[in-house]
């Protein structure tokens, strides 16, 4: 066989470090600003300070503020975002198929979910806070509360959208009542749903900081308010980048689970590019 | 040779087998966006003799996948009654197949679960699924795509693949709704080719809609040509000749009956 030199294009946006480059400019730009003085340290640490406070964060053992305690506080926040995001994946799945499936409970349902889900999340911290206090039961609620939406809709969307067809050849193909919801429908509907569980994770983070900031004893939302009110910046900028990191792994943990249960998305995600 | 998978009885004894189908005065109207009631057929009488090849023709939106889904049992008659082996036809029954007119197989299998989801969903042990549907995607010209998932093959090999799902379930009647309709002319005859080769080694009943007059040609043993909607059955056109023939399409015989075909459908307008 004829071996010709593969035509390599130059494909615009396909460059594995693009990611990278607004972050790297933002320390850059950190990095300038606090060499320079251009704002006071409690406004903005340097981004030595700050690696240094991670440090004596996550070391275990470590001596100084907050030394060696990032484990505790991390485990309890992924604690309440699992228990949280289980709760609202639960319901927005189990509430979402049978709303997609069936036209007539959607109608009961769904209209008055769209109404509830009109109320931005932190309205609801106040009443949260009279029915639940302050901690722990309240974070769970507004977390759960919070990643129901996304779970429910593109659920419902998602289960909705199966093609009659699809469904017809399942049926054809002997598959009936529950064979037909786990061999057909389910999967044929995954993608969708997917979508929904990632947006929910995202969510479940965001009002886990809302939550815990009401009050618990451990937890980073926790460490941030405590650091802000001893003027601690450098903590809090801590508390970010752990969040930040740790809500980035459940959601490739998420991911590789889905892709796990659903092989064919990886394969279409690889022949598509 | 038939599998274990049917249940039905044999039919009783009788003098002249009843046809396989059999539809009498069937009617069926939809409720349209607006409300309205839209009638789509119009007392359709109609009977499929066993192994029979029927093709099923007529102008676009008249009712034809309509008339099919009846057959399939996939919906009921308002008016009239259709007939399985001389009784009323109940729910969908496991003795048909339906080749549907957009490819249905299931992107989340390779092509291998994808035919083997029947034989799974009757309950077969793995290995005598596996020694089945290598068979049948090998017969169909698929071997060696086992793996591929249905996004990675062409049009023409999608609906190989969903021949093979439904034959390997050894159907007695195959519905096969404008199935090659999205493929050039050359995967189409192929097709052709193929449906001959299948029905020669293990015999079904085809029924098939088309509005191309001469895959009706070529395909059918019986042409019955339907009206605008509501359809009716405006004749019946029996082909006369043999599958090896009937792939001769430069033929005159086949030019008359082509002709003959077409003048009535372009009555229906
Ligand atoms: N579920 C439905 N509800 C309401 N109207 C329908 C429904 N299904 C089909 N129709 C209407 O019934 C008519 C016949 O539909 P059908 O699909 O049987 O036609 P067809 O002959 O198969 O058309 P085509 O050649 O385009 O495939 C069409 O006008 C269509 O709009
Ligand atoms: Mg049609």
């Amino acid at each position: 066989m004829l071996k010709s030199k593969p035509i390599r294009q130059r494909e615009p946006g396909k460059n594995p470090g693009l990611p990278y480059l607004l972050p790297a400019l933002l320390l850059l730009a950190w990095f300038l600003t606090t060499h320079f003085q251009l704002l006071p340290p409690y406004l903005l640490p340097k981004p030595t300070d700050t690696l240094r406070a991670l440090v004596r964060f996550a070391a275990p053992g470590a001596t100084g503020p907050y030394g060696g305690t990032l484990w505790v506080h991390l485990w309890h926040s992924l604690g309440r975002v699992c228990r949280g995001f289980g709760l609202a994946a639960g319901a927005g799945l189990l509430l979402g198929y049978l709303c997609g499936r069936r036209q007539g409970l959607n109608r009961i349902i769904s209209p008055f979910v769209h109404l509830i889900r009109s109320v931005p999340g932190i309205g609801w911290l106040p009443l949260a806070i009279v029915w639940f206090g302050v901690g722990e039961k309240n974070t769970l609620f507004l977390i759960s509360l919070a990643s129901f939406f996304p779970i429910f809709t593109n659920t419902v969307h998602s289960a909705a959208s199966v093609s009659q067809q699809i469904i017809l050849a399942g049926q054809m193909l002997g598959a009936k009542k529950t064979a037909l919801f786990t061999s057909v429908i389910l999967p044929a509907s995954f993608a969708g749903v997917a979508v929904g569980l990632r947006l929910g994770l995202g969510i479940a983070w965001a009002y886990l900081v809302l939550g815990e900031m009401t009050g618990v004893n451990y937890g980073l939302g926790a460490v941030m308010t405590d650091a802000r009110m001893l003027g601690n910046t450098a903590m809090v900028i801590v508390c970010i980048v752990v969040i930040a990191i740790a809500a980035k792994i459940t959601d490739s943990l998420l991911l590789l689970g889905c892709r796990l249960a659903a092989p064919i998305e990886q394969e279409k995600a690889g022949g598509n590019s | 040779m038939r599998s274990d998978l049917r249940q039905n009885s044999p039919a009783p004894v009788s003098p002249k087998p009843a046809p396989l189908i059999r539809a009498e005065h069937i009617g069926k109207s939809y409720t349209a966006a607006d409300g309205n009631l839209l009638p789509v057929l119009q007392d359709i009488s109609l009977a499929i003799e066993q192994n029979a090849s029927v093709a099923l023709l007529g102008p676009s939106g008249c009712g034809k996948t309509t008339l099919l889904h009846l057959m399939a049992g996939f919906l009921q008659p308002d008016g009239g009654q259709l007939y399985y082996k001389g009784k009323p036809l109940g729910e969908l029954h496991p003795q048909t197949g339906v080749l549907f007119q957009s490819p249905t197989l299931f992107n989340w299998l390779t092509v291998e679960d994808n035919v083997a989801f029947g034989l799974k969903r009757a309950g077969l042990a793995k290995a005598e699924r596996q020694a089945r549907c290598a068979g049948f995607i090998r017969r169909v010209g698929l071997a060696g795509f086992e793996k591929a998932y249905p996004a990675q093959l062409s049009g023409g090999m999608q609906q190989r693949a969903a021949l093979a799902r439904i034959l390997v379930l050894e159907p007695e009647v195959l519905l096969l709704d404008e199935p090659f309709g999205a493929l050039d002319a050359m995967t189409r005859r192929n097709m052709h080719k193929l449906l001959f080769e299948l029905r020669k080694d293990i015999p079904f009943t085809t029924v098939f809609i088309t509005h191309d007059v001469e895959e009706a040609v070529i395909l059918a043993e019986r042409v019955v040509v339907l009206s605008q909607r509501p359809a009716r059955i405006i004749k019946e056109v029996t082909v006369p000749f043999t599958p090896e023939e009937s792939l001769d399409v430069d033929s005159h015989a086949f030019a008359d009956i082509k002709k003959q075909i077409r003048t009535l459908l372009e009555q229906t307008e």
